[in-house]
């Protein structure tokens, strides 16, 4: 049987959710084992880490230029949070928190430009001592296809929820 | 059993300033803080900016009561209980919003934004019903400001804010004057909490002797950033003897600071090389404007020195990397929620605003490379004190022998405890039912 032109569609857009998700989920390997030069070194050299604060109006649209996020990272701060991360005197996550990052619902679109955006849910668990808690949200992401693996330009991760009463703080990655 | 008397003890002839522990442990001290020094004193309520217009309004619990913070739209600023007359249920679930009116969402009462009762039901309520207006909405008993800062106080009796916050209002002065424009909240704040008594955070944020060692990877962060220039070169300087970094000292009434002078980067108004050659022109203008309006003193002393200031009990405002206005609300012995704005002038270019945004980040906030670390230590020091039966607590650092010394308003060197004493001070005089004339 040959490909109809609809066929050879869905095959396209299976691909690439395929390899968006392998890719994804990659990533959450590496952060849940703390293996951060290596998940850093999966950021364009360009790249953008950002968290929206919680509450915050148009978390989807907003300007960390203008506006109060969690975290707005370039790619310098991003490498400098990583580093910090990685010291014992990082006392907030010094002993280390076990994590469990998940990513689900992932929708991959080939843009124009070449770049696939990529919009997911995800659910970081964290534990530490006794202490449990969980942040959740969305995710928005732009990848750079780049040698059958990609390079992520953005990272967005919008916070569902209304404040960190219940969390308390985000030293973590998402 | 509860302490009774003083939580203090001091030794002047050991240079000894010691804090009980079960001022942050005991359930009944806490029930008797929320009515000797929260029932008292002035408390943060919100920025003028936040209720630009008439109509506006913010909702926000202060010392566990709900408050509506709203700009009226005949007769200014005022403060509400958020709660219906009618059957007490919360009025007002936005937490921002404009109004024309105020509808209870149970029966459908009416207020205006005056905090009116509007008798939708004349047929069902007579004229009379409200003559004496006992149904319109309850306002705090107090509600004043001081260059835009909003105040509450539950204590009809209380002396003036301006009296109240004594040498804080200068502080105040500082930040408000940073541009004729005045200040602006920028966007939402973070909203967090900490699992620790609130006056630790208090103590926290006016102590530079924790900054090296909680903050060393905040600084190792810092050297990175300013390379080799002469920032870097001042810091090394400083970073010899860090005591000699800045000054600490009580500013009456339990509120205190310290300020300091690192060369570490302050939108208003010190330059550092990575913010590039077009911010320094921009840096350069607001200190000559500074300069013009209130001189070379003044201005050098709003641009390149980081204050922090706590006002007493449960306000801090950081004016070093950024403009943070934290208000912490205690939830219980053990627990805080901690509401923290970001704000600075109304006109600060957007290439300045971003910078802003961008320090405040780095060692700011829930996500910051600092605020963590220290949530951490006010953890472990209340688990300190919640799980050993040790009873005392230092803050001798530079204690004056001299017992003749006002240790409200005492000073020294800022990684010394003078404006930690000070803080303890009048909360223990509070506690034990004096408020030095500030209550009638």
């Amino acid at each position: 049987m040959t490909d109809t032109p609809q066929s050879s569609r869905l095959s396209d857009q299976a691909t690439l959710r395929y390899s968006v998700e392998d890719f994804l989920y990659a990533e959450c390997e590496l952060l849940d084992a703390w293996r951060l030069p290596e998940w850093y070194a999966l950021f364009a050299e360009d790249a953008v880490y950002e968290i929206t604060t919680p509450g915050m109006d148009d978390p989807d649209g907003a300007n960390p230029d203008i506006d109060l996020f969690l975290v707005a990272d370039d790619s310098e701060r991003l490498r400098q949070r990583t580093i910090r991360l990685g010291k014992k005197t990082a006392y907030v996550e010094s002993p280390r928190s076990t994590l469990s990052h998940l990513i689900s619902n992932v929708r991959a679109a080939p843009q124009p430009d070449g770049l696939v955006t990529v919009r997911a849910r995800f659910i970081v668990h964290r534990s530490r001592g006794d202490e449990i808690v969980h942040f959740f949200g969305h995710v928005h992401y732009r990848l750079r296809p780049q040698d059958d693996t990609f390079k992520i330009v953005s990272k967005r991760c919008i916070l569902d929820f209304n404040s960190l009463t219940h969390q308390g703080k985000l030293a973590i990655l998402l | 059993m509860t302490r009774a008397g003083s939580f203090l003890d001091i030794d002047h002839a050991r240079a000894s300033f010691r804090v009980h522990r079960d001022a942050y442990r005991d359930p009944e001290v806490f029930a008797r803080e929320m009515k000797l020094i929260f029932e008292r004193c002035w408390l943060y309520l919100g920025h003028a900016s936040e209720v630009d217009k008439p109509g506006d309004y913010a909702t926000r619990c202060v010392a566990q009561r709900d408050i509506i913070f709203m700009h009226t739209r005949a007769e200014g600023v005022h403060a509400f209980y958020n709660t219906c007359t009618h059957r007490g249920v919360t009025l007002c679930r936005d937490k921002r919003g404009s109004a024309k009116v105020l509808t209870c969402p149970y029966h459908g009462w009416v207020f205006n934004t005056s905090g009116q009762w509007m008798n939708t039901e004349a047929e069902k309520y007579p004229a009379s019903f409200n003559s004496d207006g006992r149904y319109n909405l309850r306002r705090v008993e107090r509600l004043e400001e001081y260059r835009g800062f909003y105040f509450v106080n539950f204590d009809q009796n209380a002396v003036s804010l301006k009296d109240y916050l004594a040498g804080a209002a200068e502080l105040l002065d500082l930040i408000a004057d940073q541009s004729p424009a005045g200040l602006t909240l920028i966007g939402q704040p973070h909203e967090y909490s900490i699992p620790a008594n609130y006056k630790y955070l208090a103590e926290n944020s006016f102590d530079a002797y924790h900054g090296v060692p909680t903050h060393s990877s905040y600084f190792e962060f810092l050297n990175t950033r300013l390379g080799d220039s002469e920032q870097q070169a001042r810091l090394d300087e400083i970073m010899k003897d860090y005591a000699k970094g800045g000054l600490g000292a009580g500013l009456g009434n339990g509120h205190g600071l310290f300020e300091g002078w690192l060369p570490n980067g302050k939108p208003v108004a010190s330059w550092i090389p990575p913010w590039g050659p077009e911010a320094k022109v921009e840096i350069d203008r607001i200190r000559r404007e500074l300069k013009e309006r209130f001189g070379e003193a003044r201005m050098k002393r709003i641009c390149d020195h980081q204050k922090n200031v706590v006002i007493f009990p449960n306000l801090v405002i950081n004016d070093h990397v950024a403009i943070t206005i934290r208000s912490f609300q205690p939830e219980g012995v053990d627990r805080m929620r901690v509401t923290a704005w970001a704000a600075g002038p109304k006109d600060e270019l957007r290439m300045m605003r971003k910078i802003r945004l961008d320090n405040f980040l780095t060692f700011l906030g829930p996500a910051g490379f600092a605020t963590p670390d220290d949530n951490e230590m006010l953890a472990l020091a209340q688990r300190g004190a919640s799980h050993t039966p040790v009873e005392w607590i230092d803050f001798s650092r530079d204690m004056p022998t001299d017992p003749s010394v006002d240790m409200l308003t005492s000073r020294g060197a800022w990684t010394d405890e003078h404006q930690l004493r000070a803080y303890w001070l009048r909360w223990d005089q509070m506690m034990n039912g004096t408020s030095g004339g500030l209550n009638r």
